[in-house]
């Protein structure tokens, strides 16, 4: 058993017996963990405010080799990212975005690029109002992260490079774009070029640059049916906060 | 086997209750097996009755043996403050204060968007109904202090917005 510290952003939180909570973290160096907070269920315990979900922290445990389950001895926070968790379409737009990295990762796989781009995606939404732009930034991106890269030069089916009086379509199954002709049949939503276009930008502008991306209420509408869905279905698994947050964007 | 079977019956049981473990499950168990036939037949008729007779309030959402309950009822209590809380053990958190005269609209939960539990799944619309049909000056969102509960909160204060005006700190207040 050794004392660790290691910088990490706070996942989720489960309930563990009567006192006790287990946190789930994202790290650079060790990627997905998680750890038990020993009375992490009391208003008393010092770890209650660090150990919130969508908290930037920095985080000393002690390593169980057996279990994989560590025993968190202090953890401090770096950012706790408040504006996120004052605004409610905030929270669950930081919520989605945490469910789908603990979703979209395996535990103890360090990936230095997508503890990046996750807290770009918190710190975006807390500061901005484009929230709808860094969803869809973050899907992407994180969809390439994950191997997943969709195919946006050309159609999938002719290989005819991309021109504006055709219509496309999103393949979830082909994983890019297909035009009108070569779609026959399969299934996929339909995607217009300004949208194609803006995940084009959205992969080639560096991370700082990224802020300066500008989404249409119609390509916004467009991606918003695209890219959750191609990421459930090459994840195999439904997003939960995903349902709530529709249902606030519908209220919006 | 190691008990008899009526004895291994019980402390399964007994086991599955929150915070009973195996040893506690065994030492409560052979506490019932020593106590005087009359007494434990006091204590299944307890259970039994717990399980007969409470029921949640209509009105309010609370634990109760008649309907509307108690503190529904209570002329001396001032109806025009509503306390929300999560669930009826918040509500005896806040009753044991006696600092509080006011009703409680008990929620039966709150917002987790990971877990999948929306709006739809607590007593929101009742209380909607309830702040729309009865005198109600001020409500008091009284959530727990975590993630879910302060979604429960911000979501609450964005339905009830249009019922009343905010009083002075925030979106823990809703005066009409």
């Amino acid at each position: 058993m050794s004392l660790k510290n290691t910088e990490a952003v706070v996942l989720s939180q489960l309930r563990l017996g009567e006192a006790d909570r287990i946190i789930t973290f994202l790290s650079p160096q060790l990627g997905k963990f998680k750890g038990v907070v020993k009375g992490g269920r009391s208003l008393r315990c010092k770890m209650l405010a660090s150990t919130m979900p969508l908290t930037q922290v920095a985080v000393w445990f002690v390593e169980k080799r057996t279990s994989g389950l560590h025993l968190i001895s202090q953890c401090d926070i770096i950012n706790p990212f408040r504006t996120l968790k004052e605004n409610l379409h905030k929270l669950v737009s930081g919520l989605y975005l945490t469910e789908l990295v603990e979703v979209a990762t395996w535990e103890v796989e360090p990936d230095e690029g997508l503890f990046e781009l996750l807290l770009w995606g918190l710190g975006s939404l807390a500061a901005g109002e484009r929230l709808q732009a860094v969803l869809r930034i973050f899907e992407i991106r994180l969809a390439v992260l994950l191997g997943y890269e969709p195919q946006l030069s050309f159609c999938l089916g002719c290989e005819k490079e991309l021109a504006g009086r055709e219509s496309y379509y999103f393949s979830f199954a082909k994983g890019g774009v297909i035009c009108a002709k070569c779609r026959a049949g399969a299934r996929g939503c339909k995607i217009s070029l300004g949208s194609v276009n803006f995940l084009r930008q959205a992969l080639r502008f560096q991370q700082e640059k990224l802020g300066r991306l500008t989404l249409t209420a119609a390509s916004s509408k467009e991606l918003q049916q695209i890219l959750p869905a191609y990421l459930s279905y090459h994840l195999e698994r439904k997003i939960n906060s995903l349902r709530f947050l529709n249902l606030l964007n519908v209220r919006c | 086997m190691l008990y008899t079977e009526s004895l291994a019956k019980l402390v399964a049981e007994l086991k599955r209750m929150p915070g009973i473990g195996n040893k506690s499950a065994e030492r409560l168990a052979l506490y019932i097996l020593g106590l005087p036939k009359d007494e434990a037949g006091k204590l299944a008729q307890a259970i039994l009755q717990l399980k007969e007779r409470i029921f949640y309030c209509s009105r309010c959402g609370n634990i109760t043996e008649v309907d509307p309950c108690t503190i529904c009822q209570s002329p001396a209590r001032d109806a025009g403050i509503l306390c929300v809380v999560e669930w009826p053990n918040d509500l005896l958190a806040i009753e044991k204060t006696r600092g509080f005269r006011g009703h409680y609209h008990v929620l039966m939960g709150a917002i987790s968007p990971k877990t999948n539990i929306g709006p739809e799944a607590l007593r929101i619309k009742e209380l909607q109904a309830r702040v729309s049909s009865q005198q109600v000056r001020e409500i008091i969102l009284a959530t727990s202090p975590t993630l879910e509960g302060e979604a429960t909160a911000m979501y609450l204060y964005e339905v009830l917005k249009p019922l009343g005006r905010i009083t002075h700190g925030g979106r823990i207040g809703v005066c009409r």
